[in-house]
């Protein structure tokens, strides 16, 4: 079994519910026997799509304008971003817009955008077209989804898009920062790489033979 | 606030110091026997020169373990453990002649350095034998062979970073132990080793050399990092004032909860100097950095997220102030293990404090939000900005201050107080001499009665000096004796310039000479002056009507029963009393313009008198003088409360008038008492027109119509005193 781990940087200006949206993902699979009040912004999570096990750690960021300058040393290495905007503020789309330009300019391995709109349960506040999100991402190369943190609407497509984009990642060989390795020889498959850590979180998503069809919750760790 | 109480694990600074003599300003550090790395070096030069001058080589093999007895046992046992370890090693050099990079370094530092002392790295401590030990059950399920590999990658890395570490720059030695890693890893790779043993073994590896190697890898020579630390240690220490509240950071600072966490995250901040191995520092920092979502869990009440927890965490290095901490950082960074550093929590938490500390560096007045001039002038010291502790004092004393004054101002009621009864007594006093001399003055005025004629002279004494001096006699006695008398001079000489008053063209036309006699010495044998005498005094006395009672008097005067009766009257009865009263309707219409009879006011302008209208308010005025600066001293608004108070007042207000009543006619102290105890009466039959209507239904007008010279005043003075006493 082939596990891959990367990270995951959060990127967005400040109250679009980036870490709502983390701690919904996380949450989630925590709910079943841990307190939902987790503070934190780092989480690990692990997805196994087909054969391929994905450990992502996740990366949250502050969005306040003045800790901007610092936001190289956390995308640094990064495999994929999350760039959140608020679909009721036109301001946190062009933000994301200078987000993407700077990714570009400095990070040169190839990474996995993931464009989200957030707040669509303030759907009749829309500023932001779906259609002018859609094209940007398509531009950058990434993808546009939309979520409500709120409502836990389409994070989980997210998370799992950002992983299946790692895997494509993987089998390209000159993306160096994501570590690579076979763990078959390992034996026991329920045997955990790494003792989860008291605030991280472990899922695990086992594909159907169909894949992209079926994607059921086995358990959590 | 947090500045100002140390956590207790605290350490002081001079201890920290390099204990260099010269007064060197860097931080020491025991692996450098508590010199920094400059003193250090010069030292051990200092040392090694020694040596090569002293050919004894066993002196200078236990060189380190002159130091202290507790090294000496300590380099005897690495003796004994080096020993092994060279068994080991040439039973190696036997069997695994195929691995040659190792050998090829044993090789080269044998040539220089066997037998002589034993290397630096080999002075083990007992953490470095804590580590072996707890590691010792993962080492254990490792093959011998590979134990054995990997001891010599350890000892090779080891020799070489002792031998280079003076001389190659930090990236070089960062190169070198990053891929000493790498090596490892894939070394563990090639035998199979299953991911979690990899894992605990690369973790020995990296604990055990990094200890091992701590002195010479942190804070090498080769870099400026001391230069950093304390560049950023001082400022950190300029910024000393900011607040959680400059960094939009919630922590709630009354919280005792969340105080207890902050002092434990800055005890864990600061304890990451004292750990050795990189993933210890780092451990430190996740520690520290998982108390910060504590409290901020506590603070704000939910789960933290980024943008409030690297505030916080900016916040707990502020007040920190960790030692060395650039040295930590680029120790942690270059020789952490990469793959593992930059991945998990640690990584994460670690780029948290850099960035915290770049924004420490970085900070200006513009990301904390203050305009240029209040940062620059906190950043000099010039002002001090005010903490959640400081504002706490600052309304502590505000309300101290605040009692303090409410303190003062009871003081200064209770004093207002006993001026206001001060002042009360004092009106009493005066009152009472107001009486005094009243009834001085009737005395006077009995007397005068018989001295009439002789006072021609008198007047011009009164007039020059009645109104300034308080202990001549009230000056209505002599005024009215004075005016009296030379209206009836003045009278007598208009009787004959001719002036036809029906009743005197009867009598006698005394010539001056007469008149004098008149004067002086009265002749009571002349049927004539009898009646001149008695229409005078009817004359002398309505003058006095200016206070509103003369018709009273002009009755009771010249008559003591009469006086006695009208009196009587008015204490009995109102009716009588209305009856004897009609008589002065016109007086007390006129009280204000103080002549009663047109026929006399056009007297007093003939003559020279007139002055003695003014001498007659003499003693009215002289109470009110007296009385109305302190009442405006005391009371704001004196006249105010006459108005609305009607029957009470009423009878204290007239007091006054019952007294010039009394002084007019009394000659016995009952009458007049009797008088003064029923002022009201006295008021009330001066005041009643020929329509009286009762005592009631009088009401309000009683106010007003007493004369508002002195008595009004005095009355007012009274009423209004009476009240804030109250």
């Amino acid at each position: 079994m082939r596990t891959i781990e990367g990270k995951i940087v959060v990127l967005g200006s400040q109250g679009v519910g980036k870490t709502s949206m983390v701690v919904r993902y996380i949450g989630k699979m925590f709910s079943h026997h841990i307190s939902p009040t987790i503070g934190a912004s780092f989480f690990t999570c692990k997805i196994n799509i087909d054969d391929t096990r994905v450990k992502l750690q996740v990366w949250d960021t502050a969005g306040q304008e003045r800790f901007r300058s610092m936001a190289p040393m956390y995308y640094r290495n990064a495999n994929a971003a999350l760039l959140v905007f608020d679909i009721t503020q036109y301001h946190t789309f062009t933000a994301i817009k200078n987000w993407v330009k700077e990714l570009q300019r400095n990070v040169e391995e190839p990474m996995v955008l993931a464009l989200v709109g957030n707040k669509t349960d303030l759907v009749n506040q829309r500023k932001v077209l779906r259609e002018e999100a859609h094209q940007y991402a398509v531009s950058i190369g990434g993808t546009y989804f939309e979520t409500s943190a709120l409502h836990d609407e389409g994070i989980e497509e997210v998370f799992l898009n950002s992983a299946i984009g790692m895997i494509k990642l993987s089998e390209d060989s000159q993306c160096t920062s994501l570590r690579i390795y076979d763990s078959s020889e390992a034996g026991s498959p329920t045997a955990i790489l790494q003792p989860p850590p008291p605030l991280s979180a472990a899922v695990q998503l086992d594909k159907g033979p169909s894949p992209g069809e079926q994607e059921r919750v086995l358990g959590c760790c | 606030m947090f500045t100002k109480k140390s956590p207790a694990l605290r350490i002081d600074e001079a201890d920290l110091k390099c204990k260099s003599r010269s007064g060197c300003d860097f931080f020491g550090n025991p692996e450098w026997d508590g010199y920094c790395s400059h003193c250090y070096r010069k030292e051990r030069e200092r040392q090694q020169n020694d040596q090569k001058k002293s050919p004894n080589r066993g002196d200078s093999g236990s060189r380190t373990s002159a130091d202290s007895p507790l090294s000496l046992a300590v380099a005897k046992r690495f003796n004994k453990f080096e020993e092994k370890k060279q068994q080991q090693r040439q039973q190696q050099e036997k069997r695994n002649k195929f691995s040659k990079l190792a050998s090829s370094l044993r090789k080269s530092t044998s040539i220089r350095d066997t037998g002589r002392l034993p290397e630096p790295w080999l002075e083990q401590s007992p953490e470095v034998e804590r580590i072996k030990q707890d590691y010792a059950t993962h080492l254990a399920s490792l093959s011998p062979e590979l134990r054995q590999l990997i001891n010599k990658y350890i000892q090779g890395l080891c020799r070489s970073v002792c031998s280079d570490a003076n001389n190659i720059s930090a990236d070089e030695l960062s190169e070198k132990v990053q891929k000493f890693y790498q090596i490892l890893s894939k070394c563990m790779d090639a035998h199979n080793i299953n991911q979690e043993l990899k894992e605990s073994v690369l973790d020995y590896c990296e604990k055990f050399t990094m200890t091992v190697l701590h002195r010479n890898l942190f804070c090498p020579p080769t870099t400026t990092d001391e230069e950093k630390d304390l560049a950023i240690q001082k400022r950190i220490r300029q910024l000393n004032w900011v607040n959680a509240k400059h960094l939009d950071c919630r922590i709630n600072e009354t919280s005792e909860e969340v105080r207890d966490l902050v002092y434990t995250s800055i005890t864990d901040l600061l304890g990451m100097d004292s750990e050795k191995a990189p993933q210890d520092k780092l451990q430190a920092v996740v520690k520290c950095c998982r108390n910060i979502f504590l409290l901020l869990q506590s603070s704000v009440g939910g789960p933290a997220s980024a943008d409030e927890f690297l505030p916080a965490l900016i916040f707990i290095v502020l007040k920190a102030n960790p030692a060395r901490l650039k040295s930590n950082i680029n120790f942690v960074t270059r020789f952490c293990n990469a793959s593992r550093l930059m991945t998990g929590e640690g990584g994460y938490y670690f780029t948290n404090l850099c960035c915290a500390v770049s924004f420490i560096e970085n900070m200006t007045a513009q990301s904390l939000n203050l305009p240029e001039l209040e940062f620059e002038q906190y950043m000099s010291g010039e002002v001090v900005p005010t903490s959640t502790w400081d504002s706490a004092l600052m309304m502590y004393e505000g309300i101290s201050l605040m009692y303090e004054h409410i303190a003062a101002l009871d003081d200064m009621h209770k004093r207002a107080d006993s001026v206001l009864e001060g002042t009360q007594l004092l009106q009493n006093t005066m009152k009472k001499f107001v009486f005094e001399m009243k009834l001085n003055v009737e005395d006077i005025l009995a007397r005068t009665q018989i001295t009439l004629n002789s006072s021609e002279k008198v007047p011009t004494d009164i007039d020059t000096e009645n109104p300034l001096s308080e202990l001549l006699p009230p000056p209505i006695t002599p005024q009215v004796i004075a005016g009296g008398s030379q209206k009836l001079t003045s009278f007598l000489a208009s009787e004959k310039e001719a002036l036809n008053l029906p009743g005197i063209t009867k009598y006698a036309f005394p010539s001056d000479s007469e008149l004098d006699a008149l004067g002086t010495d009265s002749t009571p044998g002349d049927g004539v002056l009898p009646l001149p005498i008695s229409d005078s005094q009817e004359f002398l006395l309505t003058p006095s009507s200016t206070y509103g009672f003369s018709s009273l008097d002009e009755l009771a005067t010249p008559d003591e029963l009469c006086a006695a009766q009208a009196s009587l009257n008015f204490v009995q009865g109102l009716s009588a009393v209305n009856y004897d009263i009609d008589i002065s309707d016109t007086c007390s219409d006129s009280s204000a313009g103080l002549s009663p009879h047109p026929s006399f006011v056009s007297m007093p302008e003939q003559k020279e008198n007139s002055s003695c209208i003014p001498q007659e308010t003499g003693p009215a005025s002289l109470l009110d003088t007296s009385e109305s600066p302190t009442s405006k001293l005391l009371l704001p608004s004196p006249m105010k409360p006459v108005i609305p108070g009607p029957g009470g007042d009423s009878g204290e207000g007239s007091s006054p008038p019952v007294v010039s009543l009394t002084t007019a006619h009394s000659h016995s102290e009952e009458e007049s008492e009797l008088k003064t105890v029923d002022p009201t009466v006295g008021v009330s039959s001066l005041t009643s027109n020929s329509e009286y209507q009762g005592f009631t239904a009088q009401g309000w007008k009683i106010q007003s119509i007493p004369c508002d010279t002195g008595p009004s005043d005095l009355n007012s003075n009274k009423k209004s005193k009476g009240d804030p006493a109250n």
